[in-house]
């Protein structure tokens, strides 16, 4: 298991350089200025080119691109140019809000899509059934900007059981108040993907050779079901919720916008807007080491979960 | 049934938490909770080149100078007096000797001025706003309290850039002391001062307890980056926040409405407006354009559209800028517009791009152009585009032949008058390629006589005959809108929405 992950991690090194060249050039072709956007659109061309002297932002791209290559081999992530304060910093800062999202959002995604998989595979062709997909179709479909907007106005504006803004103000209870919402709003279209995968293993697992053996044995239905098969059924789920959680990450764009809350997502769109390069390519360089890391992790679950598979 | 006990039970105990916090609906005492709409950037003012980070700051880093709470007339500040050569060369400020810098870092010196000056315009900073006091040829202490400033030329707006941002005095030992951390832990001498922030939360300025002029009024103002607007919306109605900025017409006429709110708007330094590039075809014909004056009804749009977001434009600047003059006259006539077009050649109309950023501050006025252009047979295609693309395109050589975008201004009309109208500023920022040698002579005029009657008069000329080329076609003022909760009081909102908090109470 421990080569395993060492094999993966190192062969993790070349995709991560490939994504730091692909950040720099495709950043650097987007048009626009980061000098014309902090200078306004009153200011003169002379003023406009002596801060991107000023800045380094006239060199040549290959000596910039040496100079950041040469920077991130160092694990230095550089100077934002706008609050010039480290990237490494900028992104610590922000790192713990979106991560406590992404999980909260992979929670609701599990919590409530694992039930509602096994229940409509279990009561398949029923009425619970057609409920639990219906739910899911709608679940996938509403976009997570509208979920955000109708909770927020529901259980915050009108209920106030939530707060309607921010992470929280510190506490335990305060930073999960505040994480409710947003995660469900986050994890409504995961939870939606799952309950869909896990009914259709459930059906296979069910449909298994072990399971009439189970059944015959005179076992009850709820340890068959969740005993022998969600056990069996659990791979292609763990796979999905792996998978899913790259999709999360870009989710949580929308809902820090929509809940205001400070992370990732917020920080990098804030820095595409703005052409606040050394802020999108931490970020982005931060993403690629977050997906290859979940995707070691479901690597590693799966002999876990089912002996057969070899690490 | 037993299978759905489970998932019941989870929805159960979510309600049960959800009742444990509630959201308060009600004021805290002492404290301000302010939503803005951009993330703070930084808290240095020599760094600060956006409106949010100006609004944090003002109740933290004092200038010499600054503008009175709701207009734009210049008050003392740090300078208790001030006086200028005849020549008008050469400033000298008096200081006042009672105001200390925050958290001990010492009484205020003209060292501290020079200091803060020399850091603007050092090479070590690499400053954004450097060129604002380029005009400085040199700048010493002449004592412990008093500051003397020689310009290269003579500059009539030179107290108006010592109230901005830029010019913010910091601490000297501090500067020192933190380097680049400075931005994480501002010091000056204003009546707040920098507590805490949670980077894209909350900045927390607090009550400055040795503060040397009339002490601050909160012990708090917590200010929320919040960038969506039905969020802001739903805060504001929730309680959880106090005051957020308006710029939804919809809202506004809702907010005016509930007696529990109050809405304060004033003209603001915008002008919106279409603009041409006049040296291309069919904008190169001025027929053309004049045609596209007729053509537009922007009473409707003022009236119908933005209802209460904005004022018809009845200058080239917006209401507050000084020596503005209301040179803006349109009448709406497709008839005559139609006439303009065929006279010009072009009976049949002719079809165009309307390059426009992609917001709805934007796109719906582009929308309304539309509709009343292709009446007059003229047929536009809107085209949005992302904001950053748009200015960088419009200010290169290739610019836009049309496009509709809004200007913002200064207090004064320097900066951006030598800006929009000179010949020598194409294609950068007089996007129009407006090249008038006598226009060129009374901008150059009127930015270097310190003679105030001189300058009014050269720069209504010169405003008058930019406006005649029909460059541009002007449409609103924008508004400044903010709306709070009636418990905020003493609270005056002014034209740059500046969130000046120093005299703010909170009275439930």
């Amino acid at each position: 298991m421990a080569r395993l992950a060492l094999k993966r991690l190192l062969a993790a090194i070349p995709t991560l350089f490939g994504a730091i060249v692909v950040v720099f050039f495709v950043v650097q072709l987007i048009p626009g200025d980061p000098v014309r956007v902090m200078l306004g659109e009153n200011a003169s061309a002379a003023e406009v080119e002596e801060v991107r002297t000023a800045l380094g932002l006239n060199d040549p791209l290959p000596v910039q691109f040496l100079r950041f290559a040469g920077r991130y081999a160092t694990g230095d992530l550089g100077v934002s140019i706008f609050s010039r304060q480290p990237v490494a910093g900028e992104i610590a800062q922000r790192l713990a809000p979106t991560v406590q999202l992404a999980l909260g959002g992979v929670l609701v995604a599990i919590v409530l899509g694992v039930p509602m998989g096994v229940l409509a595979a279990a009561r398949r062709g029923t009425l619970v059934d057609h409920l639990c997909l219906g739910a899911s179709t709608l679940g996938v479909t509403v976009p997570n900007f509208l979920i955000g907007i109708l909770l927020s106005f529901a259980f915050a504006s009108k209920l106030g059981w939530f707060p309607t803004l921010g992470a929280g103000t510190g506490g335990f209870w305060s930073t999960l108040n505040a994480l409710v919402l947003p995660s469900l709003t986050l994890g409504l279209a995961g939870m939606a993907l799952v309950a869909r995968m896990t009914r259709s293993a459930m059906i296979e697992a069910l449909g298994e050779d072990y399971v009439r053996t189970a059944n015959a044995k005179g076992l009850s239905q709820r340890r068959v079901v969740y005993w022998h098969a969600l056990r069996n059924a659990a791979i292609p789920i763990v796979t999905i919720v792996g998978l899913n959680f790259g999709h999360l990450l870009g989710g949580t764009v929308v809902v820090e916008l929509i809940f205001a809350r400070p992370g990732l997502g917020k920080l990098l769109l804030d820095a595409l807007l703005a052409r606040d390069y050394p802020v999108v390519q931490g970020v982005c360089f931060l993403i690629a080491v977050l997906f290859i890391l979940v995707n070691l992790i479901v690597d590693l679950l799966q002999p876990l979960l089912d002996p057969r598979v070899q690490p | 049934m037993h299978r759905l006990r489970q998932p019941a039970a989870a929805l159960a105990a979510i309600v049960t938490f959800a009742t444990v916090g509630t959201a308060a609906a009600a004021p805290t005492p002492g404290e301000l909770k302010v939503g803005v709409v951009a993330d703070i950037s930084t808290l240095d003012p020599q760094l600060m080149t956006n409106i949010t980070d100006a609004s944090v700051s003002q109740n933290i880093n004092e200038g010499l100078v600054r503008f009175k709470l709701g207009n734009f007339e210049i008050e003392p500040l740090l300078a208790k007096s001030w006086s200028v050569s005849q020549d008008g060369l050469t400033w000298t400020f008096e200081l006042v000797d009672n105001a200390t810098f925050h958290k001990g870092y010492g009484p205020l010196t003209a060292d501290d001025v020079v200091f803060t000056f020399e850091r603007l315009t050092g090479d070590a900073l690499k400053a954004p706003n450097r060129r604002l006091i380029g005009s400085f040829a040199s700048i010493s202490a002449t004592s412990p309290h008093a500051v003397e400033i020689k310009l290269g030329a003579p500059d009539p707006s030179l107290l108006v850039k010592l109230a901005q941002r830029a010019t913010a005095i910091v601490s000297k030992k501090a500067v020192e002391e933190k380097g680049a951390g400075f931005a994480l832990d501002p010091i000056g001498t204003g009546p707040y001062q920098f507590d805490s922030r949670v980077t894209g939360q909350t900045v927390l300025p607090v009550k400055h307890p040795a503060y040397w002029g009339p002490p601050a009024t909160l012990d708090k103002g917590t200010y929320t980056p919040v960038p969506v607007s039905s969020t802001l919306q739903v805060s504001v109605e929730a309680g959880d926040l106090d005051m957020i900025p308006v710029e939804d017409s919809v809202k506004l006429a809702e907010y005016e409405a509930n007696p529990e709110l109050t809405v304060q708007a004033v003209p603001g330094l915008w002008t919106r407006f279409i603009g041409f590039k006049d040296t291309v075809a069919p904008f190169d014909n001025p027929k053309v354009r004049e045609a596209i004056t007729y053509a537009i009804d922007r009473e409707n749009m003022v009236d119908n559209l933005f209802k209460g977001l904005s004022t018809l434009a009845d200058g080239i600047f917006a209401p507050a800028v000084l020596h503005r003059t209301p040179v803006v006259k349109y009448s709406y006539d497709p008839e005559k517009a139609k006439a303009l077009l065929v006279e010009a050649g072009l009976a049949d109309g002719f079809s165009v791009d309307m390059m426009v950023p992609n917001t709805a501050r934007f796109i719906d006025p582009a929308t309304a152009v539309q509709a009343d252009l292709a009446k007059v047979g003229i047929k536009i295609n809107v085209v949005p585009v992302e904001l950053n693309t748009f200015i960088t395109t419009l200010s290169s050589e290739q610019g836009y032949p049309m496009y509709l975008l809004a200007r913002g201004q200064d207090p004064t009309p320097d900066r951006v008058i030598g800006l929009w109208f000179l010949s020598s500023s194409i294609p950068t920022t007089n996007w129009a390629r407006i090249s008038d040698p006598e226009i060129d002579a009374w901008v150059k005029q009127g930015l270097s006589t310190m003679d105030e009657a001189v300058r009014a008069d050269v720069f209504a000329k010169a405003q008058e005959k930019f406006f005649a080329y029909n460059g541009y076609y002007f449409i609103d003022h924008e508004n400044s809108i903010t709306v709070h909760h009636n418990w905020v009081k003493n609270f005056v909102n002014d034209a740059r929405n500046s969130i000046r908090i120093d005299k703010v109470t909170i009275e439930p």
